[in-house]
């Protein structure tokens, strides 16, 4: 089984996890919207020193010529990494002014163009260093002469790119700061969340271990099916417990009393000058019945324990009876019945040894029910299920009374019977997924009692 | 001859030993595991009582290393468990009978018996002497059968189904199996048994016991009432 997740564990996994993606996804878009918004900004002041620097064109003497103002260099050496770079070529590409290893226009640069003023930015490598270049064709005229000049300015890349990185920085730190703020919150809504689940574990946990009673108020509304649930199972827990206390109560009485008499039977066999022998059987009899009782219990706390395994097997029925009547054999012929055993040989899966406890059972209540020289039997019938009829010719039973004797230590005779062999069989059958009830019967031989059990069907004929 | 009683229950082992002394057994005696290994190899007895519930060492262990260290004895596993498991576990390890407590006295007697039988150990007179019921006396070895005094004069098929009822009497025996025994593997008629119980029965007329037919089930002897 897998480790189970705790609710708050689980909440917070569901809480946090959405939250970082669509942070992560913010921090990109944010950082590429301010991106775009400095490289314009940078690319607009470039573009102005370039501007300032073509409105000072002139020409003079029929030639180009250029003062570039310090103020637009000043602006830029500013900062020490920033230098500005420039070169201005004239009306037919002549170099006038400026750097002359200025890097070479890329290709798509209209030479001429029909505004006045055409600007273009590209990128460009100068030294090993990534430089923005801004171009703008200006138009200079004199009376002597008009043309387009072209005015280049350029700056490092570094400097803008320092400004990006530093821009991203604080970005995301920002939204760490946002991403711990939403953990907190969602630590604190979760605990303030499960405060009711935990009411409810804590009433549980400091109840009385033997405090069965019903919880009275659920502390959240959304829990009251789960505390519903949970007051049926402590009431079906009680009543199992209330069943089993009075189980033992009389298993111990029962126990008890045979263990009394015996003690009081050696005491006055112990006591009497002459020995009685007659005692002495009276002492064999309750041993023998301290050992049944004994038995029956062991038996009955068996069924439990082979219930939990799976190890069934093809049992024969008709079988099993046989032996049963082998081992009830002395009893039988004590008290000279007439027994028979009839019927089909169907195959079952099942425990060998629960099958022979209830036909033991069932036939040894026979045995002590049937009258001196009566009859009794074990008739067996197998077709879409198998029929189990244990029948003997004795005094019927009241029908008020047939069920109530299925309940443990209910017995008519309380001189031989343990009361538990009915109670024995009910579990098996149950166990074996069949019934059994115990009946009154009228046949042309005479009225007798029969206990039919019937079990789910055969697996093969045998 | 010496058996070895291994069984921590003082009672159990002092009512044990009492039986065992009243057929004519040396007793020697165990409570424990350890115990019973050191007896076992010093004292040689002729079989072992083994309970399988013991403190410090269980029954079953104490009968895998006495088998390790090559003892050979016959041991009867004694135990209040009684469940087929433990039966099969306890014939696996070993043992070479099993009786689920309480037991008859009897019972123990006839086993005891079987078992040095096995080993072909003389057991103790008194163990091996005559049993009877009614007046019908014979000797455990089934060699011969008495009415009273009187020898009887039975055929090997009548004596051989006597054997197997005498074997357990009270108790049923199913015609299969004593057909089986009487027969061997000749194919007989299923009733054919019927015919032996039926001349058995007239012989055993005066000898105070009467063979009970069940019917669907079988046979059983027991002293005429």
């Amino acid at each position: 089984m897998n480790k189970a997740w705790s609710l708050r564990t689980r909440l917070a996994f569901w809480l946090i996890v959405p939250v970082v993606a669509l942070m992560t996804l913010d921090t990109v878009g944010l950082y590429y919207r301010a991106l775009v918004a400095l490289n314009s900004a940078y690319d607009r002041s470039l573009l102005g020193s370039a501007r300032m620097i073509g409105d000072l064109l002139e020409i003079k003497n029929n030639k180009l010529v250029s003062v570039v103002p310090y103020t637009v260099i000043e602006f830029y050496e500013a900062d020490n990494r920033s230098r500005l770079l420039y070169r201005i070529k004239g009306f037919n590409g002549e170099h006038v002014a400026g750097y002359e290893d200025f890097p070479a226009d890329p290709a798509g640069i209209p030479a001429r163009a029909t505004h006045p003023t055409q600007v273009s930015f590209f990128d460009a490598d100068y030294q090993g260093e990534p430089l923005r270049v801004a171009s703008l064709y200006q138009a200079v005229a004199s009376s002597d002469d008009r043309g387009l000049a072209l005015v280049q300015v350029a700056e490092p890349l570094s400097l803008r790119q320092s400004k990006a990185r530093k821009l991203l920085a604080e970005t995301i730190a920002w939204q760490l700061v946002y991403l711990a703020a939403t953990i907190l919150l969602t630590w604190l809504v979760v605990t303030a969340f499960l405060a009711p689940l935990r009411k409810l574990e804590q009433t549980l946990l400091h109840r009385d271990p033997g405090d069965l009673s019903p919880i009275a108020r659920p502390p959240a509304r959304e829990l009251v099916p789960l505390v519903h649930a949970l007051n049926e199972v402590m009431e079906r827990l009680n009543h199992l417990l209330d069943h089993q206390r009075r189980f033992i109560r009389d298993a111990s009485h029962q126990l008890k009393t045979p263990l009394a008499v015996m003690k009081i039977q050696l005491q006055l066999a112990q006591r009497s000058d002459t020995p009685e022998p007659q005692l002495i059987d009276e002492l064999a009899q309750t041993t023998e019945h301290a050992i049944n009782v004994t038995n029956q219990l062991l038996a009955l706390a068996k069924i439990e324990q082979v219930r939990g395994q799976a190890n069934t097997a093809p049992v024969n029925v008709e079988a099993i009876a046989r032996q049963v009547m082998v081992g009830l054999s002395p009893l039988i012929s004590d008290r000279a019945l007439q027994v028979e055993l009839t019927g089909d040989t169907p195959i079952i899966t099942a425990h060998s040894w629960m099958v022979e406890q209830l036909l033991a059972n069932l036939l040894s209540n026979a045995v002590r029910h049937t009258p001196e020289g009566g009859a009794l039997g074990i008739d067996i019938r197998s077709g879409e299920e198998v029929t189990v009829r244990v029948w003997n010719m004795g005094p019927s039973i009241a029908p008020e009374i047939a069920d109530r004797l299925f309940e443990p230590f209910s017995t008519t005779d309380s001189l031989r019977g343990t009361g538990l062999g009915l109670t024995i069989c009910r579990e098996i059958v149950r166990w074996l997924a069949g019934t059994v009830e115990l009946c009154n019967f009228n046949s042309p031989q005479g009225t007798g009692v029969e206990a039919v059990v019937r079990l789910p069907g055969e697996i093969s004929q045998a | 001859m010496k058996a070895l009683v291994v069984e921590d229950d003082a009672q159990m082992h002092k009512s044990l030993c009492r039986a065992l002394a009243r057929w004519g057994f040396a007793t020697a005696s165990a409570m424990d595991g350890p115990e019973a290994l050191a007896q076992w190899q010093q004292l040689c007895p002729a079989v072992v009582l083994l309970d399988l519930s013991l403190p410090g060492m269980d029954g079953l262990n104490v009968l895998q290393q006495g088998r390790a260290l090559g003892l050979t004895t016959p041991v009867l596993l004694l135990t209040a468990r009684g469940t087929v498991g433990d039966r099969i576990l306890g014939l696996n390890f070993g043992a070479d009978d099993y009786l689920a407590k309480p037991f008859d006295l009897d019972e123990l007697e006839a086993r005891l018996r079987a078992l040095l039988r096995r080993v072909q150990s003389t057991p103790p007179a008194s163990l091996d002497r005559p049993r009877s019921l009614g007046s019908l006396v014979w000797e455990p070895s089934g060699a011969a059968f008495y009415c009273g005094e009187e020898p009887l004069g039975l055929t090997p098929r009548e004596a051989a189904l006597l054997r197997a009822l005498v074997e357990r009497p009270n108790y049923a025996h199913t015609k299969e199996y004593l057909n089986e025994v009487v027969f061997k593997h000749e194919e007989v008629q299923q009733d054919a048994v019927e015919v032996v119980a039926h001349r058995l029965r007239k012989k055993l007329a005066a000898c105070g016991v009467t063979i009970v037919t069940l019917r669907g089930i079988g046979y059983l002897i027991k002293a005429a009432a």
